[in-house]
């Protein structure tokens, strides 16, 4: 047997680890600031910082910035070491961290200026995502030819959760950013309504599952073990544990919706392949927590293995609760408050934030040849981290049971106690203080954590090429005579790939399929016609401030909810939604009502300054749509895009639209002058004012027993 | 161009034919699997699960 000589690549390890934590302390530093504005709504300053648009740019940073170099740097580590051999190209490796870099860098500047696609964790614009798209298939073509030219025959378990990964993201991208361009930042999505609800929460519950667990799972099953000095406490469990988890995460994406006006067979689907979820789940965590069997010693002074086990454990405590909040009973409860915010951040903070923290702890120190600088910096940054998410999470769930209760609260003679909206956000202040202050103390302890960080690299010196050497792959294999039938998959990365896929398209196919194309799944409602054009501007503008981030537009039916806001939300309504704007949370009441319910004028001071008509808002006030004036040039290219998305405006249509934008503005100017306010017709508030009183007014102008097709 | 995004699609015929599937896939899947980690080489088994050690 041929001993070969080679050399590990820790250079873009290096550099994945170095983006993770600066960019994570960005991401969370945007969090900590949105937070302070949902008590202190002074803070949104100019448009540019404004709540809607910074918003986005946190779950952005984090989701794909600190987490997303975070996987990164874990599987080109363990990828290398895993099939003994070097990643198979450095200048794919270097394009893969600078196209995502650039990506990000994108992001931080266009989701500020309001060029955002409106659809949660998916805002970016047309460009990037093919830019994305791009960098994500290069970081493929670099994972595949290195599993191509490894010196292992088989592949660990680690290395099946990075294919998933790959394949999985590729799928839920590419569908999910199906969209048509008007310009050079702006886009429609291809799916409208309550079908673009469910791609984009397949999309989004999914970006879950294969961004922020899987290749975290793969890094828990190499730098644990690693870490903790033994091999997985069972490696059959974590066969088990793969499978079943990417059979059944895919399906899950409807208990995002339910309640809604998504078709119910989706939302029971969703919610029994969520419930599922437990046990592969609890399985991941068991075998996580089992393998430092014997050796909870060493947890008690190595902050490494501190940090995986309360990642693990918040790995544990997340994925007990989703399946819980997939239950309709409890999702009526907990969908729409801050609950859900709690929830995100068990796995963001504690998951990912800790398990990225501990391997990065584990694997700083090794590339640079030396110690860590401080163990006990690592222990503060340890119980900062530990605290801080305390401190979020627990008024966080405060606030969401307080939101609810308070929601969904009658007198003894049958109306809603507190019918203002406001006596819930007053309510829940305080909480939103002390989730601020469980953020700067998480922030705290990162700081520390990167200070540390620096100091270890600075102590030591960067072996860019670390020797290596193991046996070549010999070219002919008997198989032993016993092998079972799963081998003939796992020492084989294309039918890996093939079946992972398989695997997913199944539970998406099942899904999407049926929504798209049976009728009766969307039942349309004759009285529901196109936005006018001045209207879908002012729908543009509401996307662009990302209004969506506070305000819903689904009435689920329930009567605290008809009471409060009127007819509960038909999928008919949405058939012109392109994309849908169903929001996930409640800082503001549901706006799917809302045409008709105050005078222009309201809107307009309301717009100007919120706190002017709702004593007590903490809404951003808008001053720059009161004064910019609304872009028209668009007024063809967007009426032209819905013709072509199916949107049924008559043909030619586009050419005579703008009569029609002038025509409506001039209205409404006018209207608002007889209240006493002087404002042009070419502002874009006036665009705003006319989507915002067009809000769910069609089905009211419906005969009495809504006509269904 | 994106009319097949569009509802007005007709039915699938036989869409009932649907969770059948899904159901048989499921358990053939799952049945599979435990099949396999449960009578798996122990041999095997234990070589997987050192490759990280190595």
């Amino acid at each position: 047997m041929r001993i070969e000589q080679f050399k590990y690549d820790n250079r873009w390890v290096r550099n994945f680890a170095f983006a993770s934590f600066l960019w994570g302390f960005v991401g969370m530093l945007v969090g900590l600031i949105i937070a302070c504005q949902l008590v202190w709504p002074q803070l949104n300053f100019v448009e540019w910082t404004s709540f809607g648009r910074l918003r986005p740019l946190h779950t952005n940073a984090v989701i794909f910035a600190f987490v997303g170099n975070g996987l990164f740097m874990g599987i080109y580590y363990s990828l290398q070491r895993l099939l003994k051999t070097r990643m198979w190209s450095d200048k794919l490796s270097a394009i893969h961290f600078w196209g995502w870099q650039l990506i990000i860098v994108s992001a931080a500047i266009t989701l500020p200026l309001g060029i955002t696609s409106g659809k949660e964790y998916a805002e970016l614009e047309w460009p990037i995502d093919i830019a994305i798209a791009i960098v994500w298939i290069v970081f493929g073509i670099n994972m595949f030819a290195t599993i191509f030219t490894r010196r292992e025959r088989h592949l660990y378990v680690a290395i099946w959760f990075y294919i998933a990964t790959w394949v999985t993201v590729t799928m839920l991208h590419v569908v999910n950013s199906v969209e048509l361009p008007i310009s050079l930042f702006k886009s429609y999505s291809a799916y409208a309504g309550v079908q673009d609800a469910l791609v984009q929460w397949w999309y989004g519950h999914n970006a879950v599952a294969f961004f922020l667990t899987t290749p975290y799972l793969g890094m828990m099953y190499y730098f644990l073990p690693k870490a903790a000095n033994r091999p997985v406490y069972s490696y059959r469990l974590s066969i088990i544990h793969f499978w079943a988890l990417i059979f059944l995460y895919i399906w899950a994406g409807p208990h995002h919706l339910l309640y809604t006006a998504l078709p119910d067979w989706a939302q029971s689907l969703g919610t029994v392949f969520s419930i599922m979820l437990i046990a592969p789940s609890w399985g991941g965590m068991i075998n996580g927590l089992l393998t430092l069997r014997g050796a909870w010693d060493k947890v008690r002074v190595d902050p490494v293995l501190k940090f995986m086990v309360v990642a693990v454990t918040a790995y544990g405590m997340a994925t007990f609760e989703g399946p819980m909040l997939s239950i309709k009973s409890i999702n009526a409860i907990s969908h729409y408050t801050d609950w859900t915010i709690a929830h995100v951040h068990v796995g963001a903070l504690g998951w990912n934030g800790f398990l990225t923290f501990g391997v990065l702890y584990w694997l700083i120190p090794r590339l640079y040849k030396t110690n860590l600088f401080s163990i006990k910096l690592a222990n503060t940054h340890f119980w900062l981290g530990t605290l801080g998410i305390l401190f979020y999470v627990v008024p966080m769930y405060w606030a969401g049971f307080t939101q609810s209760f308070m929601w969904k609260q009658f007198t003894p003679e049958g109306i809603l106690k507190y019918p203002n909206f406001l006596e819930t956000v007053n309510a829940i202040k305080p909480m939103y203080m002390m989730r601020a202050l469980g953020g700067l103390l998480y922030l705290t302890g990162t700081t520390v954590g990167i200070y540390n960080l620096f100091k270890t690299a600075g102590q030591g010196t960067f072996q860019a090429e670390e020797d290596a050497e193991a046996p070549a792959l010999e070219k002919e294999y008997t198989a032993h005579s016993n092998e079972g039938w799963h081998r003939l998959i796992e020492r084989r990365p294309v039918q890996m790939l093939l079946l992972s896929f398989a695997l997913v398209a199944i539970g998406g196919a099942v899904e999407l399929i049926p929504t798209f194309l049976i009728e009766s799944n969307v039942p349309s409602i004759a009285s529901v016609k196109p936005y006018t054009p001045l209207e879908l501007h002012g729908r543009d503008i509401y996307i662009r401030e990302g209004c969506y981030n506070c305000h819903s537009q689904m009435i689920r039916p329930f009567r605290s909810e008809t009471e409060r806001y009127g007819e509960y939300s038909k999928a008919g309504e949405f058939v012109y939604d392109h994309p849908f704007q169903f929001g996930s949370k409640r800082n503001g009441p549901d706006l799917q009502r809302e045409g008709g319910k105050y005078p222009d004028s309201w809107h307009y001071n309301h717009i100007l300054e919120p706190s002017s008509m709702s004593p007590g808002s903490i809404m951003p006030s808008y001053p720059h749509i009161i004064d910019h004036d609304l872009d028209v040039s668009t007024t063809e290219a967007k009426i032209s895009a819905m013709q072509m998305l199916g949107v049924p405006y008559p043909k030619g249509y586009e050419k005579v639209a703008q009569a029609d934008v002038d025509k409506q503005a001039a209205s409404i100017a006018d209207n608002l002058g007889k209240s006493g306010i002087k404002v042009s017709k070419n502002k874009e508030v006036i665009a705003l004012i006319a989507y915002l009183q067009r809000l769910g007014k069609d089905i009211k102008n419906a005969p009495k027993t809504p006509e269904v097709k | 161009m994106f009319s097949f995004f569009k509802r007005y699609a007709e039915t699938i015929a036989g869409v009932n034919v649907y969770p059948k599937i899904s159901l048989i896939i499921f358990f053939i899947f799952f049945i599979a699997l435990l099949w396999f980690a449960l009578t798996a080489d122990k041999k095997y088994i234990q070589e997987q699960a050192n490759i990280p050690l190595d």
